[in-house]
């Protein structure tokens, strides 16, 4: 199977354009670009995301709390979760491993390669 | 993907670079003014969160448009802020003040310098120079303190003609009430200010000692001697020899340049002790990179390129003195200083160890200032060795063989993203009667004063390389024909405008230029034959001038040969 359709959190305006181009047109991918945590929780139901990408650090639900309340809800919970962070110590990494995130991506990235990355870490979520 | 849609992100990726910049410079004055007024109580420290968290997210984006440098600065002061954020709150006001010190809002300050600089150095490669096409780098800025007027105006006017901003002063106030904190700057200064000026250096952390030139009506010894003890980078007699000065000018800068910075990588399997060295390297004006994995070593080596290598010995099970061995079986890092960091007392282990693909060896533990100015040293030697393999001696140019590889290189690139780009292959006129008349020393400094002329002339991004004793090649990425022929246009006639002395005779010196656009060319040579071609064209034709390949082939071309 191949990964189609991701789920994304954001909620800096030039990071999300960046993100969808790279996805969607770099990377052909379905994208449900979400603005908050709050607007994920919303959605992630309706539209049964493959993979969901989250950023880690914003206001009201942050990206540990959205990973958590996604978690409750029906067909979420055995979706991979990937974080897109600016903090990229290792033990950081491990601390969002620990919550059950499939990956990490550091901010910040090359849009050019951006969906390679993507469709890396989500293989490797496959085996 | 097909290219036509590869062209089309491109674009939009432009489009979202441009609204990013928009958006940080309207946010970077708001918010350096706000950290400005955070004083040491509970409003302050509300300011320095959210500082904090701006910081934090501006680390996270500038780099994914390509401003890295910008991303990187926002980053360590990012983790400038980070204790007070991090620490109780009984500790928090009082930490505020020692972190809110002047190095910390000069750094904050240089982020908008950073944002324009940066333009032209995108993470995204097909982003380059996109914003800074035609627009030449920022003048290098000298700073002209001489009490006589009409010295000063002479002065002030042909350095201008080097490429130099030169601003001038009459006194040593006046220079201070300008409040020069803009940047680094050369110090040309009138001996007798000596006294006055010595003072400053105290206070102003952006003034360097190292960057003044003095000039003196008293060439004695004595005189000489006094500005040495100073610290002063430079003496000139007057009447001041101008080229001369430029080129102690441009010396100086360089060195200044190669002294600032450095990239280290560092291994080291302690995560906090990584962690530490990272920070302190950091804060000593280092790029860093550190590694906890030795595993991760080559690749981390190939993206970061670093100008030496800093590695823990012990890292069980691995041992760093194998790693040296294995990061040696690659040729490319043959070159790379590999200092080892430890804690091994041991002479003997630490020879063998340097023997066996080491360079040298700190003993831990060491205190942080001696790491930082060792690890500096270090990469002083490394860049000025490599720049010794590649640069050519008398300009300190590329050589020869790298700029064809860099031609090369660029040739490819416009290839790929059909870009535009022109080559240049300039050649001085007549220099032999140069050499012949005046001696060689003379014409070492013509050939000198046309590449301090081209690097400041152009763009950062562009490419100059000596290519042979008296001509040049230019490399202009993202340049048509039209810009290409302005800017060496532009060089032209800058340099026709150059006096130069010698035997107490007053001689000017022109250049004539080829330019062939690599886009329309089967190989990089083939381009570079055309520029060639294009130059003899001028040299037949008047010389002092510029000529397309294009616009010569229009008119017709290869009618007899001129030489020199």
């Amino acid at each position: 199977m191949e990964l189609k359709r991701i789920l994304y959190v954001e909620d800096e305006p030039d990071i999300r354009a960046v993100t969808e181009l790279a996805l969607v047109s770099l990377g052909g991918f379905e994208v449900a670009v979400c603005e908050s945590g709050e607007e994920a929780l919303k959605r992630a139901v309706s539209f049964s995301p493959e993979l969901i990408l989250l950023d880690v650090m914003m206001p009201h639900l942050d990206g540990p709390e959205t990973l958590q309340a996604l978690r409750q809800l029906p067909g979420i919970a055995e979706v991979p979760v990937v974080f897109m962070t600016a903090k990229v110590q290792s033990s950081e990494v491990e601390a969002y491993k620990d919550l059950g995130a499939a990956d990490v991506i550091a901010k910040p990235f090359d849009p050019m390669t951006l969906s390679d990355q993507v469709r890396e870490i989500w293989n490797r979520s496959q085996i | 993907m097909s290219n036509g849609g590869y062209q089309d992100v491109v674009a939009k990726l432009e489009t979202l670079k441009s609204q990013f910049v928009a958006r940080v410079i309207a946010e970077l004055d708001l918010n350096i003014g706000r950290l400005r007024t955070a004083g040491p109580d509970e409003p302050g420290l509300a300011i320095v969160r959210d500082g904090h968290d701006w910081l934090h997210r501006l680390a996270g984006s500038a780099g994914t448009f390509g401003f890295t440098a910008f991303g990187e600065t926002a980053r360590a002061l990012e983790l400038c802020l980070q204790p007070v954020v991090d620490s109780e709150r009984a500790d928090q006001q009082a930490m505020l003040a020692q972190v809110l010190d002047v190095n910390f809002f000069t750094r904050l300050d240089s982020l908008k310098s950073l944002l324009a600089a940066d333009a032209g150095d995108s993470a995204i490669p097909v982003l380059q120079n996109s914003v800074t096409a035609t627009v030449p780098e920022a003048l290098l800025r000298v700073d002209l303190l001489e009490p006589d007027p009409a010295l000063s105006r002479e002065l002030a006017d042909s350095l201008s003609r080097y490429g130099y901003e030169v601003v001038a002063f009459d006194s040593v106030p006046a220079f201070l009430a300008s409040n020069p904190s803009g940047g680094i700057t050369t110090i040309i200064a009138n001996i007798e200010l000596q006294d006055e000026l010595q003072p400053v250096f105290d206070h102003q952390r952006q003034l360097h000692r190292e960057l003044v030139i003095y000039l003196s009506r008293d060439d004695s010894f004595d005189v000489r001697y006094c500005a040495a003890v100073t610290g002063a980078g430079g003496f000139f007699p007057l009447p001041v020899d101008v080229p001369a000065l430029a080129d102690r000018i441009e010396q100086l800068s360089q060195e200044w340049e190669e002294s600032a910075g450095g990239r280290v990588m560092v291994v080291e399997d302690d995560e906090e002790l990584a962690e530490h060295y990272r920070l302190v390297l950091d804060q000593g004006g280092l790029s860093v990179s550190t590694i906890t994995r030795p595993a991760e070593v080559m690749t981390q080596l190939a993206e970061f390129r670093p100008d030496i290598l800093l590695m823990d010995i012990n890292m069980a099970p691995y041992s760093g003195v194998s790693l040296a061995r294995m990061v040696r079986f690659q040729p490319e890092w043959l070159g790379l200083p590999i200092v080892y960091l430890s804690s091994e007392q041991n002479r003997d282990t630490q020879i063998s160890a340097v023997a066996q693909g080491g360079d040298d060896f700190i003993e831990k533990p060491i205190s942080d200032e001696r790491l930082v100015s060792v690890v500096k040293a270090r990469c002083v030697r490394a860049r000025q060795l490599a720049k010794l393999a590649s640069r050519d001696s008398l300009t300190g140019l590329m050589k020869h063989s790298l700029i064809k590889q860099e031609l090369a290189k660029e040739y490819s690139r416009c290839q790929r993203y059909s870009q535009v780009a022109a080559v240049a292959m300039l050649d001085l006129d007549h220099f032999k009667s140069v050499n012949d008349t005046y001696g060689h020393a003379t014409g070492d400094t013509v050939i000198r004063s046309l590449a301090n002329l081209l690097r400041h002339r152009l763009r950062k991004s562009d490419i100059i390389g000596r290519y042979g004793g008296e001509e040049f090649v230019v490399i202009l990425p993202d340049c048509d024909e039209v810009q290409a022929e302005r800017i060496l246009q532009d060089v032209c006639d800058q340099f026709s405008g150059l006096v130069f002395s010698s035997q107490n005779t007053e001689f000017e010196v022109t250049l004539s230029a080829g330019i062939a656009i690599l886009g329309e060319f089967g190989s990089a040579e083939a381009a570079l034959n055309a520029a060639d071609e294009a130059m003899y064209h001028r040299k037949n034709h008047g010389r002092n001038g510029v000529t397309l390949y294009s616009s010569m082939r229009q008119t017709g071309a290869g009618e007899g040969v001129a030489s020199g």
